[in-house]
């Protein structure tokens, strides 16, 4: 009977330490409102809120707010707050963002790791934040983290399908961090995603070329009429006896040349940087 | 009255031959120019037989009796010449190419019918779409020599213009761009003359691939005389000079036009501001112009090809099998589908 308690009190032991280790982290807390700009009720609508998108989309979405002076730029502190809690959606994926609000140097900045840097691209960043940034003036940081997790789930949700079979491999746990995980897949992505567009244009220039060809062939079978004006002229006849050109002004408009500067390249999810601990990360932020 | 010339060496019906300017005789081989057959008639003992007309009507065509067997020749209103049915033999209708029916000017065949036959059938080739049933020697052998009556117009133009004209410079300093725009007023009072601008006579014709023929070399426009009819079929003008008179005005109005819009020259823009023409009609010329023709009838659609019996030239629109037409699309699309993907799969 002893050693079936102890058998038992091992399996739970195990039972739970493997849901510790391997568990969501959606029991984690979500918001940490430390600037105080959020009221109890707004804090616990948030995390529930930030929990809920939170797993349906396998990635940690945290809040951080912050009234106080940090050393380093609002990205480092972002990166780094970010790795030194170890959030992620789970222990060994490390997915998620966290959306810093920093009323200190009235910054705001949304930092990216794992499958986050690949769901939220630089644009999708730019327009996550200009979404917030209409809240920010308002002073409504309700609505801006609100706006924050829609948006991060929106960009789960839009994410192209060319990615789905890597991430299957990445929840598989087959990479050590994004930066492996990156350069094992960026050919086959490369490739999924220009498969279409090929398809598409060679589809495309095999109509327009048949339709040429084709229609052409129609329309060489019609002669034009060959006679002109010169034909029945007789040769010499042509009399000017009012011949004049007269010149009445000249007006110059002037305008100014806008050089337009190259875009950048192609890629895949949003650029990265590394934070001080060398995991990767993605992200953008801006003044308010 | 229906005549036929005959060889002044063995007496059978004698026909025209395009390329020679003669008449050369099928049987004996006797060459005769035409103004030796016009004027020594008796002497070549080639007397235009004249029958005597059947008062006989068959609904919309007149009858005449062949000069050579006696058989009877069927033909509408407008035929001044054609050939008998049963033996071949040239039946020139003297009384619709006299008097106020007679032309002024002919330019006589220089392509023949082997000629035209051949540019038929290189050109035939050409058009991938085309049913073959276009390509049958049977239907190559329906082509015709006709003479088509048409009115050559003499025209005095007076153009008057004004206009005005831009000149366009554009320089750079530093990031900004400077555009000079010179304007001009441009005043132009032209004349000019056009000779023997054609408009073809006939009802029959179509008119599109009449003009479509053109041009004409009128160096060989000669005067006429009736053996350069002879083995053609002819036709005399449906259309008098006063009904065809607008189609050749309105070229002429748009030629003198053109000749003076094309003198202003050098500007970057033109815009006409005013003009006006002024034409005098100095003369028509009645004239047969000689052209090949094949009339064909495929899939209850009438299909018409011309070819200028001076110059080769030929015109028409060749029909197109859809199918054909849907196979040549679906291999080329299918291709250049499946090269694209190649090369893109490779990149």
């Amino acid at each position: 009977m002893k050693t079936l308690l102890r058998k038992l009190t091992l399996v739970f032991a195990i039972v739970v330490t493997a849901v510790t280790v391997m568990g969501y982290s959606s029991d984690h807390q979500k918001v940490y409102d430390e600037a105080g700009i959020l009221s109890a009720p707004q804090t616990d609508l948030l995390n529930d809120y930030a929990k809920r998108k939170g797993d349906s989309a396998k990635l940690d979405i945290v809040i951080w707010t912050i009234d106080e002076y940090m050393s380093g730029t609002s990205q480092t502190i972002a990166d780094d707050k970010y790795d030194s809690e170890s959030f992620g959606y789970n222990d060994c994926d490390g997915s998620g963002t966290i959306f810093l609000i920093d009323m200190y140097s009235r910054e705001i900045y949304i930092s990216t790791s794992g499958l986050a840097i690949l769901y939220m691209d630089d644009d999708c960043i730019d327009e996550t934040l200009d979404d917030i940034y209409l809240y920010m003036q308002d002073n409504d940081y309700y609505g801006a983290c609100r706006a924050y997790i829609d948006d991060v789930y929106k960009a789960y949700e839009n994410h192209s399908s060319i990615y789905d079979e890597s991430i299957e491999k990445w929840y598989n746990g087959e990479y050590e961090n994004y930066d492996e995980f990156y350069a094992d897949n960026e050919k086959s992505w490369d490739n999924a995603e220009k498969w279409p567009s090929v398809i598409l244009c060679s589809l495309g220039a095999g109509l327009v070329i048949a339709l040429i060809v084709v229609l052409g062939m129609y329309y060489k079978q019609r002669t034009s009429m060959d006679a002109n004006s010169k034909t029945y002229l007789v040769s010499g006849s042509v009399d000017y006896l009012v011949r004049n050109d007269a010149y009445i002004n000249t007006t110059t408009t002037s305008r100014k040349i806008e050089t337009s500067s190259g875009g950048s390249g192609g890629g895949h999810g949003g650029s990265t940087h590394h934070s001080s601990s060398g995991h990767s990360h993605g992200g953008g932020g801006r003044s308010f | 009255m229906v005549g036929t010339y005959k060889c002044p060496g063995c007496g059978a019906p004698i026909e025209f031959t395009a390329g020679t300017g003669k008449l050369v005789c099928n049987y004996c081989g006797t060459h005769v120019s035409v103004d030796q057959m016009n004027e020594e008639t008796d002497k070549f003992q080639c007397e235009v037989e004249s029958l005597e007309k059947e008062d006989k009507q068959y609904g919309d065509f007149d009858a005449f009796k062949c000069s050579n067997c006696g058989a009877e020749i069927l033909t509408d209103d407008n035929t001044s010449a054609t050939n008998c049915s049963y033996c071949g033999s040239p039946a020139i209708l003297r009384e619709r190419l006299t008097g106020q029916l007679m032309p002024d000017t002919v330019i006589p065949f220089r392509t023949n019918k082997e000629d035209a036959k051949n540019k038929y059938r290189s050109w035939i080739k050409t058009g991938i779409l085309t049913p073959s049933a276009f390509k049958r020697e049977a239907t190559i052998n329906e082509i015709k020599g006709i003479y088509v009556p048409f009115w050559l117009y003499d025209f005095n133009c007076h153009v008057q213009m004004d206009a005005s004209a831009e000149k366009v410079r554009r320089e750079r300093k530093g990031d900004t761009e400077y555009t000079h725009t010179s304007h001009y007023h441009i005043s132009r009072d032209m004349k000019d003359r056009y000779e023997r601008i054609p408009a073809d006579a006939s009802e029959k014709m179509p008119d599109d691939i009449m003009d479509k023929l053109e041009p004409f070399d009128y160096r060989e426009l000669t005067k006429f005389e009736m053996p350069y009819l002879s083995g053609f079929n002819s036709e005399k003008f449906t259309y008098t000079q006063e009904e065809m008179n607008i189609r050749a005005e309105r070229r002429a109005r748009q030629y003198a036009y053109e000749e003076c819009v094309n003198s202003i020259s050098g500007y970057a823009s033109v815009r006409v501001m005013h003009s006006n023409v002024n034409l005098q009609r100095t003369k028509a010329e009645y004239s047969l112009l000689p052209v090949w023709m094949l009339n064909y009838t495929y899939k209850g659609k009438n299909y018409f090809f011309a070819i200028n019996g001076q110059t080769g030239r030929i015109v028409g629109k060749l029909p197109s099998s859809k199918g054909r037409a849907a196979a040549l699309f679906g291999g080329i699309f299918a291709a250049v589908s499946l090269v694209g993907m190649l090369i893109g799969g490779l990149l």
